[in-house]
């Protein structure tokens, strides 16, 4: 910190209330970017030894989300997803691996569907999302991704509670329009392990995952573009 | 020739397919592969895998289509001999 004027904000990620410590100086940008996020309720965990240069922002979104994951291991099922929501609270997750169009869905389709999260949807047992309104990663894989707001992007806020309603395997293979099929539950959990963090801290995961999946539809998904996938959505959701 | 199930973190049986947790990896096992590694259990010859299994599907056109599995599911760390 070397000194340098410092405040403490709180954010809320997948449930879990984060401390982060910043530079005064930068401290309304991360309001602005976590926005969604800001909560006055009691850290449980903290960030102190951030990285305070030009990626700092970036580097908050990654940290904020790990250290979330963390607390949250053995206790939610957390799937490498990005989330959208009804207004009736009904979540749709869609899965995919890092950088293969996760936050391009997030933020193509979540003005009109509320924003759950653009990276990681966290699922509670009973089947209840646990929401991370995270900054959106704009930006090449690898390279400094932009952060900007959900309010900045003008995505729509998602219910306080929330609930999985589909889970989707995203391949963007450039099918037009969009091919969608159902997928059976023993072919899905593997798949579906393979997109989650922490599996083997949850208590009979393949018990657990399946459970879940017992009560959505579970869909994969070929596409081309995130505004194509509307009218599969639209049809998942309902209007929004 | 005896073979066992080893200890796994997890597994889940649908239908007629087995799905197993194995350290970090998830597994999906066809019919077959899934009543071989069933009738393994705490150990059993492969006479005996053999038995259950062609009394369940029948007899398969490769008569060494049983072995062939166990090898397989030998090989990753399924089953193990005793």
């Amino acid at each position: 910190m070397s000194g340098e004027p410092a405040v403490s904000l709180t954010v809320r990620a997948l449930g879990v209330a984060v401390e982060v410590v910043v530079p005064a100086a930068r401290a309304d940008a991360v309001r602005s970017a976590w926005s969604r996020s800001l909560t006055a309720a009691p850290a449980v965990v903290g960030l102190r030894s951030l990285d305070h240069g030009e990626s700092l922002l970036q580097e908050l979104s990654t940290r904020v989300t790990l250290a979330a994951i963390e607390v949250q291991a053995g206790s939610a099922w957390m799937l490498h997803a990005a989330g959208l929501a009804s207004r009736a609270g009904e979540v749709v997750a869609f899965v995919a691996p890092s950088g293969t169009g996760k936050s391009t869905i997030a933020r193509t389709l979540g003005k009109r569907w509320g924003y759950v999260s653009d990276e990681t949807v966290a699922v509670r047992p009973d089947g209840e999302v646990l929401p991370h309104p995270k900054p959106v990663s704009v930006g090449p894989p690898g390279g400094n991704k932009a952060q900007p707001s959900a309010d900045s992007l003008g995505l729509a806020q998602a219910p306080a509670e929330l609930r999985l309603k589909a889970l989707v395997l995203m391949q963007r293979d450039g099918a037009t329009p969009p091919v969608a099929s159902p997928v059976r539950t023993a072919a899905a959990l593997p798949r579906l392990a393979e997109q989650t963090s922490y599996l083997g801290r949850l208590p009979r995961p393949l018990t657990l995952m399946a459970r879940v999946l017992e009560t959505v539809d579970v869909l994969e998904v070929h596409y081309a573009e995130a505004v194509d996938l509307e009218p599969l959505v639209a049809g998942l959701l309902g209007e929004a | 020739m005896r073979v066992r199930r080893t200890p796994v973190c997890d597994e889940i049986l649908l239908g007629d397919e087995l799905v197993v947790m194995l350290d970090s990896t998830v597994v999906l096992l066809g019919p077959i592969a899934s009543r071989i590694l069933l009738a393994a259990g705490q150990g059993a010859t492969l006479a005996e895998i053999e038995a259950v299994v062609y009394a369940e599907f029948g007899l398969p056109p490769d008569p060494e289509a049983v072995v062939s599995q166990v090898g397989e599911l030998t090989a990753v760390g399924l089953l193990e001999s005793l």
